[in-house]
Protein backbone atom coordinates (compact mmCIF):
# COMPACT_ATOMS: atom_id res chain seq x y z
CA UNK A 1 0.00 0.00 0.00
CA UNK A 2 2.92 2.29 0.91
CA UNK A 3 4.86 1.45 -1.85
CA UNK A 4 1.48 2.42 -4.81
CA UNK A 5 1.39 5.62 -2.51
CA UNK A 6 5.17 6.31 -3.18
CA UNK A 7 4.56 5.19 -7.11
CA UNK A 8 1.98 7.66 -7.49
CA UNK A 9 3.15 10.25 -5.81
CA UNK A 10 6.96 10.13 -7.89
CA UNK A 11 5.18 9.93 -11.05
CA UNK A 12 2.40 12.89 -10.08
CA UNK A 13 5.76 14.61 -8.30
CA UNK A 14 7.33 14.25 -12.35
CA UNK A 15 4.54 14.83 -14.30
CA UNK A 16 3.83 17.94 -12.12
CA UNK A 17 7.34 19.31 -12.47
CA UNK A 18 7.29 18.49 -16.44
CA UNK A 19 4.28 20.39 -17.04
CA UNK A 20 5.83 23.11 -15.36
CA UNK A 21 9.01 23.44 -17.08
CA UNK A 22 8.14 21.66 -20.74
CA UNK A 23 12.00 20.65 -20.54
CA UNK A 24 11.50 17.42 -22.05
CA UNK A 25 8.51 17.65 -23.91
CA UNK A 26 9.68 20.53 -25.89
CA UNK A 27 13.48 19.10 -26.41
CA UNK A 28 12.04 15.45 -27.68
CA UNK A 29 9.02 17.21 -29.31
CA UNK A 30 11.11 19.60 -31.55
CA UNK A 31 13.79 16.75 -31.85
CA UNK A 32 11.18 14.01 -33.10
CA UNK A 33 9.23 16.53 -35.55
CA UNK A 34 12.59 17.36 -36.88
CA UNK A 35 13.27 13.97 -37.98
CA UNK A 36 9.82 13.15 -39.46
CA UNK A 37 9.51 16.34 -41.58
CA UNK A 38 12.96 15.81 -42.73
CA UNK A 39 12.91 11.90 -43.30
CA UNK A 40 9.39 13.22 -45.64
CA UNK A 41 11.60 15.31 -47.73
CA UNK A 42 14.06 12.87 -48.58
CA UNK A 43 12.35 10.02 -49.40
CA UNK A 44 9.45 11.59 -50.91
CA UNK A 45 7.39 9.28 -49.27
CA UNK A 46 4.56 7.35 -50.90
CA UNK A 47 2.56 4.58 -49.88
CA UNK A 48 4.78 1.92 -51.03
CA UNK A 49 7.93 3.00 -49.86
CA UNK A 50 6.05 3.71 -46.26
CA UNK A 51 4.84 -0.13 -46.09
CA UNK A 52 8.44 -1.11 -46.71
CA UNK A 53 10.35 0.99 -44.42
CA UNK A 54 8.18 3.17 -42.58
CA UNK A 55 8.82 0.68 -39.32
CA UNK A 56 12.41 1.78 -38.93
CA UNK A 57 11.99 5.72 -40.13
CA UNK A 58 9.20 5.87 -37.29
CA UNK A 59 11.16 4.55 -34.75
CA UNK A 60 14.08 6.47 -35.42
CA UNK A 61 12.62 9.23 -34.51
CA UNK A 62 10.56 7.74 -31.33
CA UNK A 63 13.96 6.36 -30.41
CA UNK A 64 15.77 9.18 -30.15
CA UNK A 65 13.45 11.49 -28.92
CA UNK A 66 13.20 8.76 -25.38
CA UNK A 67 16.21 9.21 -25.32
CA UNK A 68 15.41 12.81 -25.09
CA UNK A 69 13.52 12.33 -22.27
CA UNK A 70 15.06 9.06 -20.33
CA UNK A 71 17.94 11.29 -20.14
CA UNK A 72 16.11 14.11 -17.77
CA UNK A 73 14.11 11.46 -15.80
CA UNK A 74 17.03 12.05 -13.21
CA UNK A 75 18.75 14.85 -14.29
CA UNK A 76 16.02 16.69 -12.92
CA UNK A 77 16.72 15.39 -9.63
CA UNK A 78 20.47 16.87 -9.81
CA UNK A 79 18.65 20.30 -9.18
CA UNK A 80 19.57 21.43 -4.91
CA UNK A 81 20.09 17.68 -5.14
CA UNK A 82 17.18 16.20 -4.47
CA UNK A 83 18.23 12.82 -5.48
CA UNK A 84 19.73 12.83 -2.00
CA UNK A 85 16.60 13.62 -0.46
CA UNK A 86 15.10 10.52 -2.22
CA UNK A 87 18.09 8.06 -1.16
CA UNK A 88 17.57 9.57 2.30
CA UNK A 89 13.98 8.43 2.88
CA UNK A 90 12.67 5.29 4.17
CA UNK A 91 10.45 4.67 0.54
CA UNK A 92 11.20 1.80 -0.87
CA UNK A 93 13.71 1.98 -4.20
CA UNK A 94 11.68 0.12 -6.41
CA UNK A 95 8.49 2.44 -5.99
CA UNK A 96 10.69 5.56 -6.68
CA UNK A 97 12.04 3.84 -9.71
CA UNK A 98 9.06 2.67 -10.74
CA UNK A 99 7.35 6.24 -10.60
CA UNK A 100 10.23 7.49 -12.62
CA UNK A 101 9.66 4.50 -15.21
CA UNK A 102 6.25 5.46 -15.53
CA UNK A 103 6.53 9.43 -15.49
CA UNK A 104 8.40 8.84 -18.64
CA UNK A 105 6.10 6.20 -20.17
CA UNK A 106 3.59 8.27 -20.38
CA UNK A 107 5.51 11.50 -21.63
CA UNK A 108 6.71 9.88 -24.27
CA UNK A 109 3.60 7.80 -25.21
CA UNK A 110 2.11 11.47 -25.28
CA UNK A 111 4.83 12.55 -27.93
CA UNK A 112 4.12 9.58 -30.22
CA UNK A 113 0.70 9.76 -30.10
CA UNK A 114 1.02 13.34 -31.29
CA UNK A 115 3.25 12.40 -34.11
CA UNK A 116 1.63 9.15 -35.27
CA UNK A 117 -1.13 11.23 -37.16
CA UNK A 118 1.19 13.46 -38.34
CA UNK A 119 3.83 10.58 -39.54
CA UNK A 120 0.25 8.83 -41.39
CA UNK A 121 -0.22 12.17 -43.29
CA UNK A 122 3.27 12.91 -44.10
CA UNK A 123 4.02 9.20 -44.95
CA UNK A 124 0.97 8.72 -47.04
CA UNK A 125 0.25 5.59 -44.77
CA UNK A 126 -1.25 3.01 -46.41
CA UNK A 127 -4.64 2.06 -46.29
CA UNK A 128 -4.15 -1.60 -45.60
CA UNK A 129 -2.38 -0.40 -42.00
CA UNK A 130 -3.54 -2.18 -39.11
CA UNK A 131 -3.39 0.64 -37.49
CA UNK A 132 -4.32 -1.44 -33.70
CA UNK A 133 -1.27 -3.65 -34.26
CA UNK A 134 1.08 -0.14 -34.73
CA UNK A 135 -0.21 1.30 -32.01
CA UNK A 136 -0.26 -1.96 -29.67
CA UNK A 137 3.42 -2.11 -31.08
CA UNK A 138 3.92 1.65 -29.90
CA UNK A 139 2.74 0.53 -26.21
CA UNK A 140 5.11 -2.47 -25.95
CA UNK A 141 7.80 -0.99 -27.63
CA UNK A 142 8.21 2.39 -25.00
CA UNK A 143 7.36 0.18 -22.19
CA UNK A 144 10.49 -1.36 -23.02
CA UNK A 145 12.69 1.44 -23.67
CA UNK A 146 11.46 3.43 -20.45
CA UNK A 147 12.09 0.56 -18.31
CA UNK A 148 15.62 0.20 -19.35
CA UNK A 149 16.19 3.59 -19.89
CA UNK A 150 15.21 4.44 -16.59
CA UNK A 151 17.28 2.16 -14.80
CA UNK A 152 20.31 3.48 -16.71
CA UNK A 153 19.24 7.07 -16.62
CA UNK A 154 19.63 6.86 -12.96
CA UNK A 155 23.45 4.64 -13.06
CA UNK A 156 24.21 7.58 -15.45
CA UNK A 157 23.52 10.78 -13.71
CA UNK A 158 26.53 11.23 -11.63
CA UNK A 159 28.75 10.64 -15.01
CA UNK A 160 30.62 13.50 -16.81
CA UNK A 161 29.80 11.69 -20.16
CA UNK A 162 26.22 11.23 -19.22
CA UNK A 163 25.03 12.13 -22.43
CA UNK A 164 27.40 9.79 -24.45
CA UNK A 165 26.79 7.11 -21.50
CA UNK A 166 23.21 6.79 -21.60
CA UNK A 167 22.63 5.84 -25.22
CA UNK A 168 26.02 3.59 -24.57
CA UNK A 169 23.91 1.64 -22.17
CA UNK A 170 20.74 1.80 -23.41
CA UNK A 171 20.54 0.63 -27.37
CA UNK A 172 22.64 -2.45 -26.97
CA UNK A 173 20.91 -3.85 -24.20
CA UNK A 174 17.47 -3.28 -26.43
CA UNK A 175 18.53 -4.12 -29.48
CA UNK A 176 16.34 -7.82 -28.70
CA UNK A 177 13.48 -5.00 -28.02
CA UNK A 178 14.20 -2.47 -31.24
CA UNK A 179 14.17 -5.27 -33.73
CA UNK A 180 11.06 -6.48 -32.44
CA UNK A 181 9.49 -2.89 -32.22
CA UNK A 182 10.26 -2.05 -36.02
CA UNK A 183 9.50 -5.62 -37.45
CA UNK A 184 6.26 -5.44 -35.95
CA UNK A 185 5.70 -1.95 -36.75
CA UNK A 186 6.41 -2.89 -40.60
CA UNK A 187 4.63 -5.68 -40.86
CA UNK A 188 1.08 -3.63 -39.64
CA UNK A 189 1.82 -0.62 -41.58
CA UNK A 190 1.78 -3.33 -44.78
CA UNK A 191 -0.93 -4.73 -43.68
CA UNK A 192 0.70 -7.83 -44.61
CA UNK A 193 -0.53 -9.78 -41.32
CA UNK A 194 -0.08 -10.00 -37.84
CA UNK A 195 3.36 -10.05 -35.58
CA UNK A 196 2.33 -12.15 -33.01
CA UNK A 197 5.90 -13.71 -32.70
CA UNK A 198 7.04 -9.95 -32.51
CA UNK A 199 4.81 -8.95 -29.89
CA UNK A 200 5.39 -11.85 -27.99
CA UNK A 201 9.08 -11.37 -27.97
CA UNK A 202 8.17 -7.69 -26.75
CA UNK A 203 5.95 -8.71 -24.03
CA UNK A 204 8.38 -11.26 -22.83
CA UNK A 205 11.27 -8.70 -23.01
CA UNK A 206 9.11 -6.11 -20.89
CA UNK A 207 8.45 -8.29 -18.21
CA UNK A 208 11.93 -9.63 -17.60
CA UNK A 209 13.40 -6.20 -18.07
CA UNK A 210 10.95 -4.35 -15.91
CA UNK A 211 11.23 -6.81 -13.11
CA UNK A 212 14.96 -6.77 -13.37
CA UNK A 213 14.83 -3.30 -13.10
CA UNK A 214 13.03 -2.87 -9.77
CA UNK A 215 14.50 -5.82 -8.05
CA UNK A 216 17.87 -3.42 -8.77
CA UNK A 217 16.28 -0.16 -8.36
CA UNK A 218 18.24 -0.18 -4.57
CA UNK A 219 21.33 -0.60 -6.28
CA UNK A 220 20.81 1.68 -9.31
CA UNK A 221 19.95 4.60 -6.97
CA UNK A 222 23.01 3.77 -4.61
CA UNK A 223 25.49 5.22 -7.02
CA UNK A 224 27.29 7.60 -6.93
CA UNK B 1 37.85 7.47 2.49
CA UNK B 2 37.29 6.78 5.96
CA UNK B 3 38.49 4.76 8.69
CA UNK B 4 38.78 3.64 12.03
CA UNK B 5 36.15 6.05 12.41
CA UNK B 6 34.49 4.81 16.05
CA UNK B 7 32.17 7.07 17.93
CA UNK B 8 28.81 6.92 19.98
CA UNK B 9 26.05 9.62 20.21
CA UNK B 10 23.12 9.92 22.72
CA UNK B 11 19.95 11.34 23.04
CA UNK B 12 19.87 15.86 23.61
CA UNK B 13 23.45 15.82 22.37
CA UNK B 14 24.70 18.26 19.51
CA UNK B 15 28.37 16.89 18.49
CA UNK B 16 30.07 19.62 16.28
CA UNK B 17 32.11 17.86 13.41
CA UNK B 18 35.46 18.60 12.73
CA UNK B 19 38.08 18.82 10.01
CA UNK B 20 39.40 20.62 7.05
CA UNK B 21 38.28 19.87 3.89
CA UNK B 22 38.22 16.67 2.22
CA UNK B 23 38.95 15.55 5.59
CA UNK B 24 35.62 13.09 4.90
CA UNK B 25 33.07 14.98 7.40
CA UNK B 26 30.50 15.36 4.37
CA UNK B 27 31.20 11.57 3.74
CA UNK B 28 30.44 10.10 7.42
CA UNK B 29 27.33 12.81 7.20
CA UNK B 30 26.14 11.20 4.12
CA UNK B 31 26.81 7.49 5.44
CA UNK B 32 24.82 8.20 8.62
CA UNK B 33 22.09 9.39 6.80
CA UNK B 34 21.85 6.50 4.19
CA UNK B 35 23.07 8.62 1.73
CA UNK B 36 25.49 6.33 1.10
CA UNK B 37 26.91 2.81 1.93
CA UNK B 38 30.03 2.28 3.92
CA UNK B 39 31.91 -0.98 1.97
CA UNK B 40 32.94 -1.99 5.33
CA UNK B 41 32.19 -1.81 8.90
CA UNK B 42 29.35 -1.11 10.70
CA UNK B 43 26.81 2.11 11.48
CA UNK B 44 24.01 1.77 13.70
CA UNK B 45 21.01 4.03 14.52
CA UNK B 46 19.14 3.07 17.40
CA UNK B 47 20.13 -0.26 17.09
CA UNK B 48 19.30 -0.69 13.73
CA UNK B 49 21.47 -0.64 10.60
CA UNK B 50 21.49 2.96 9.19
CA UNK B 51 20.48 2.04 5.46
CA UNK B 52 17.15 0.14 7.46
CA UNK B 53 14.20 1.49 6.74
CA UNK B 54 13.83 1.67 10.95
CA UNK B 55 16.80 3.66 10.69
CA UNK B 56 16.13 6.46 7.83
CA UNK B 57 12.23 7.01 9.95
CA UNK B 58 14.29 8.70 12.39
CA UNK B 59 16.86 10.11 10.84
CA UNK B 60 16.95 14.13 8.83
CA UNK B 61 19.81 15.16 6.81
CA UNK B 62 20.42 18.92 6.14
CA UNK B 63 22.46 20.16 3.84
CA UNK B 64 23.94 23.24 2.40
CA UNK B 65 21.48 22.51 -0.43
CA UNK B 66 17.63 22.27 0.12
CA UNK B 67 17.07 18.97 -1.35
CA UNK B 68 13.52 20.27 -2.67
CA UNK B 69 13.07 20.44 -6.20
CA UNK B 70 12.81 23.96 -7.09
CA UNK B 71 9.98 23.58 -9.74
CA UNK B 72 7.90 23.00 -6.72
CA UNK B 73 6.29 24.81 -4.39
CA UNK B 74 7.61 24.24 -0.23
CA UNK B 75 4.18 23.11 0.06
CA UNK B 76 3.98 20.11 -3.03
CA UNK B 77 8.08 19.52 -1.78
CA UNK B 78 7.00 18.84 1.59
CA UNK B 79 3.97 16.91 1.06
CA UNK B 80 6.01 14.22 -1.59
CA UNK B 81 8.88 13.96 1.19
CA UNK B 82 5.61 12.89 3.42
CA UNK B 83 4.61 10.69 1.58
CA UNK B 84 8.00 8.89 1.22
CA UNK B 85 7.77 8.94 4.70
CA UNK B 86 4.80 7.13 5.36
CA UNK B 87 2.89 9.74 6.86
CA UNK B 88 -0.81 9.13 7.10
CA UNK B 89 -1.82 13.13 6.31
CA UNK B 90 0.99 14.37 4.39
CA UNK B 91 -0.44 18.19 3.99
CA UNK B 92 -1.21 17.92 8.13
CA UNK B 93 2.38 17.09 8.97
CA UNK B 94 3.73 19.43 6.20
CA UNK B 95 1.87 22.44 7.87
CA UNK B 96 3.19 21.60 11.42
CA UNK B 97 6.33 20.95 10.04
CA UNK B 98 6.30 24.59 8.49
CA UNK B 99 5.23 25.91 11.74
CA UNK B 100 7.88 24.48 13.86
CA UNK B 101 10.00 26.59 11.90
CA UNK B 102 7.73 29.66 11.60
CA UNK B 103 8.09 29.28 7.77
CA UNK B 104 4.28 28.49 7.18
CA UNK B 105 4.22 32.41 4.38
CA UNK B 106 6.62 29.96 2.40
CA UNK B 107 4.12 27.30 2.12
CA UNK B 108 3.07 28.38 -2.08
CA UNK B 109 6.12 29.47 -3.01
CA UNK B 110 7.74 27.54 -5.39
CA UNK B 111 11.48 26.69 -3.83
CA UNK B 112 13.75 28.25 -6.70
CA UNK B 113 12.33 31.64 -5.98
CA UNK B 114 13.76 31.18 -2.32
CA UNK B 115 16.41 33.47 -0.54
CA UNK B 116 19.21 31.03 0.52
CA UNK B 117 17.85 31.52 4.29
CA UNK B 118 14.90 30.36 3.16
CA UNK B 119 15.58 27.44 1.55
CA UNK B 120 17.46 26.46 4.45
CA UNK B 121 14.30 27.25 6.46
CA UNK B 122 12.02 25.01 3.91
CA UNK B 123 14.80 22.37 4.03
CA UNK B 124 14.79 22.28 7.41
CA UNK B 125 10.97 21.57 7.84
CA UNK B 126 11.40 18.62 5.55
CA UNK B 127 14.25 16.90 7.92
CA UNK B 128 11.32 17.95 10.64
CA UNK B 129 8.21 16.44 8.85
CA UNK B 130 8.82 12.81 10.31
CA UNK B 131 9.73 13.83 13.39
CA UNK B 132 13.32 12.48 13.52
CA UNK B 133 15.20 11.41 16.78
CA UNK B 134 18.81 12.04 15.10
CA UNK B 135 19.33 15.25 12.84
CA UNK B 136 22.10 15.51 10.60
CA UNK B 137 23.77 18.93 9.66
CA UNK B 138 26.22 19.24 6.91
CA UNK B 139 27.28 23.10 6.66
CA UNK B 140 24.25 24.41 7.47
CA UNK B 141 24.76 27.93 7.66
CA UNK B 142 27.00 28.15 4.67
CA UNK B 143 26.16 31.59 2.57
CA UNK B 144 23.56 32.74 5.32
CA UNK B 145 23.46 35.47 6.46
CA UNK B 146 24.29 36.77 10.44
CA UNK B 147 20.60 36.72 11.12
CA UNK B 148 19.20 33.80 9.92
CA UNK B 149 23.07 31.95 11.54
CA UNK B 150 21.30 33.62 14.87
CA UNK B 151 18.04 32.05 14.23
CA UNK B 152 19.79 28.79 13.11
CA UNK B 153 21.44 28.00 16.06
CA UNK B 154 18.11 29.02 18.13
CA UNK B 155 16.43 26.57 16.50
CA UNK B 156 19.28 23.53 16.99
CA UNK B 157 19.42 24.70 20.46
CA UNK B 158 15.53 24.44 21.05
CA UNK B 159 15.38 20.78 19.14
CA UNK B 160 18.77 19.88 20.99
CA UNK B 161 16.54 20.29 24.33
CA UNK B 162 13.70 18.16 22.75
CA UNK B 163 16.15 15.33 23.36
CA UNK B 164 16.86 15.20 19.53
CA UNK B 165 21.14 14.21 18.72
CA UNK B 166 22.71 16.66 16.21
CA UNK B 167 25.59 15.71 14.64
CA UNK B 168 26.88 19.11 12.90
CA UNK B 169 29.62 20.02 10.58
CA UNK B 170 30.27 23.85 10.09
CA UNK B 171 33.46 25.51 8.74
CA UNK B 172 32.08 28.73 11.12
CA UNK B 173 32.78 27.15 14.33
CA UNK B 174 31.94 30.51 15.94
CA UNK B 175 28.50 30.02 14.96
CA UNK B 176 27.62 27.82 17.26
CA UNK B 177 30.08 28.22 20.03
CA UNK B 178 28.79 27.37 23.51
CA UNK B 179 26.34 25.01 22.01
CA UNK B 180 28.06 22.39 21.35
CA UNK B 181 28.28 19.28 23.82
CA UNK B 182 31.38 17.74 22.32
CA UNK B 183 33.49 17.12 19.10
CA UNK B 184 34.94 14.78 16.52
CA UNK B 185 37.48 15.66 15.05
CA UNK B 186 38.84 14.10 11.21
CA UNK B 187 41.78 13.75 9.57
CA UNK B 188 42.08 12.06 6.58
CA UNK B 189 39.24 9.99 7.22
CA UNK B 190 40.18 9.24 10.84
CA UNK B 191 38.91 10.24 13.76
CA UNK B 192 41.55 12.00 16.16
CA UNK B 193 39.50 13.01 19.14
CA UNK B 194 35.97 12.62 20.18
CA UNK B 195 36.19 14.58 23.42
CA UNK B 196 33.71 16.53 24.97
CA UNK B 197 33.89 20.36 25.79
CA UNK B 198 32.04 20.88 29.08
CA UNK B 199 30.85 23.76 27.98
CA UNK B 200 28.05 24.25 30.26
CA UNK B 201 25.73 25.83 28.33
CA UNK B 202 23.23 23.58 27.70
CA UNK B 203 19.69 24.10 28.56
CA UNK B 204 17.81 27.06 26.62
CA UNK B 205 18.75 28.77 23.82
CA UNK B 206 21.95 30.07 24.37
CA UNK B 207 22.19 33.30 23.25
CA UNK B 208 24.03 33.50 19.79
CA UNK B 209 26.69 35.85 17.66
CA UNK B 210 23.09 37.78 16.18
CA UNK B 211 23.63 40.96 15.46
CA UNK B 212 21.64 43.30 17.41
CA UNK B 213 19.59 44.13 15.03
CA UNK B 214 17.89 40.67 14.93
CA UNK B 215 14.53 40.37 16.39
CA UNK B 216 14.14 37.32 18.33
CA UNK B 217 14.74 33.90 16.91
CA UNK B 218 12.08 33.10 14.54
CA UNK B 219 13.40 29.45 14.09
CA UNK B 220 12.83 26.52 16.62
CA UNK B 221 10.46 23.91 17.30
CA UNK B 222 7.42 24.13 19.46
CA UNK B 223 5.40 22.09 20.88
CA UNK B 224 6.66 18.44 21.75
CA UNK B 225 5.61 16.84 19.06
CA UNK B 226 8.66 18.51 17.13
CA UNK B 227 11.53 16.89 18.95
CA UNK B 228 12.82 13.29 19.06
CA UNK B 229 10.87 10.72 21.28
CA UNK B 230 14.22 9.57 23.10
CA UNK B 231 13.28 9.17 26.52
CA UNK B 232 16.43 9.92 27.79
CA UNK B 233 17.25 13.04 29.28
CA UNK B 234 19.74 14.87 28.32
CA UNK B 235 23.92 15.14 29.00
CA UNK B 236 26.05 13.05 29.71
CA UNK B 237 25.20 11.96 33.35
CA UNK B 238 21.82 10.57 32.03
CA UNK B 239 21.87 9.74 29.00
CA UNK B 240 19.04 8.49 26.67
CA UNK B 241 19.24 5.77 24.01
CA UNK B 242 22.32 6.20 21.88
CA UNK B 243 21.22 7.10 18.67
CA UNK B 244 24.46 6.35 17.39
CA UNK B 245 26.39 3.69 17.42
CA UNK B 246 29.34 3.15 15.76
CA UNK B 247 31.07 2.82 12.68
CA UNK B 248 34.25 1.32 12.09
Amino acid sequence: MNDWRVFLAVLRRDLRIELRTREAMLAMGFYALLVIVIFSFAFNADAALTARAGGGLLWVAFLFAALVALDRAFLRESAEASLTGLQTTPASPAAIVGGKFASSFLLILALEAVLLPLFAVLFNAPPATRWWGVIATMLLGTWALAANGTYFSAMSVHARQRGLLLPLLLLPVSIPAILAMVQATQVYLSGAGVANYWLKLLVGYDIIFTLLGLALAEVVLAVE
Amino acid sequence: MLREVSFSAAGGELLALRGANGAGKTTLLRILAGALRPSLGEVTVAGAPVASVEARRITGFLSHQSLLHPTLTVMENLEFFATLFSLPRPRAAAVQALDQVNGGYLAGRRVGELSQGMKQKAALARCLLHQPRLLLLDEPIASLDRTTVAEMRACLARLRDQGLTLILSSHQEEAFAGLTDGELTLERGRLLTGAYTDSGTRGGVAPGPAPSDSAAPAWGSRGPQAGASTSGTRGRAAQGPAPIEAMR
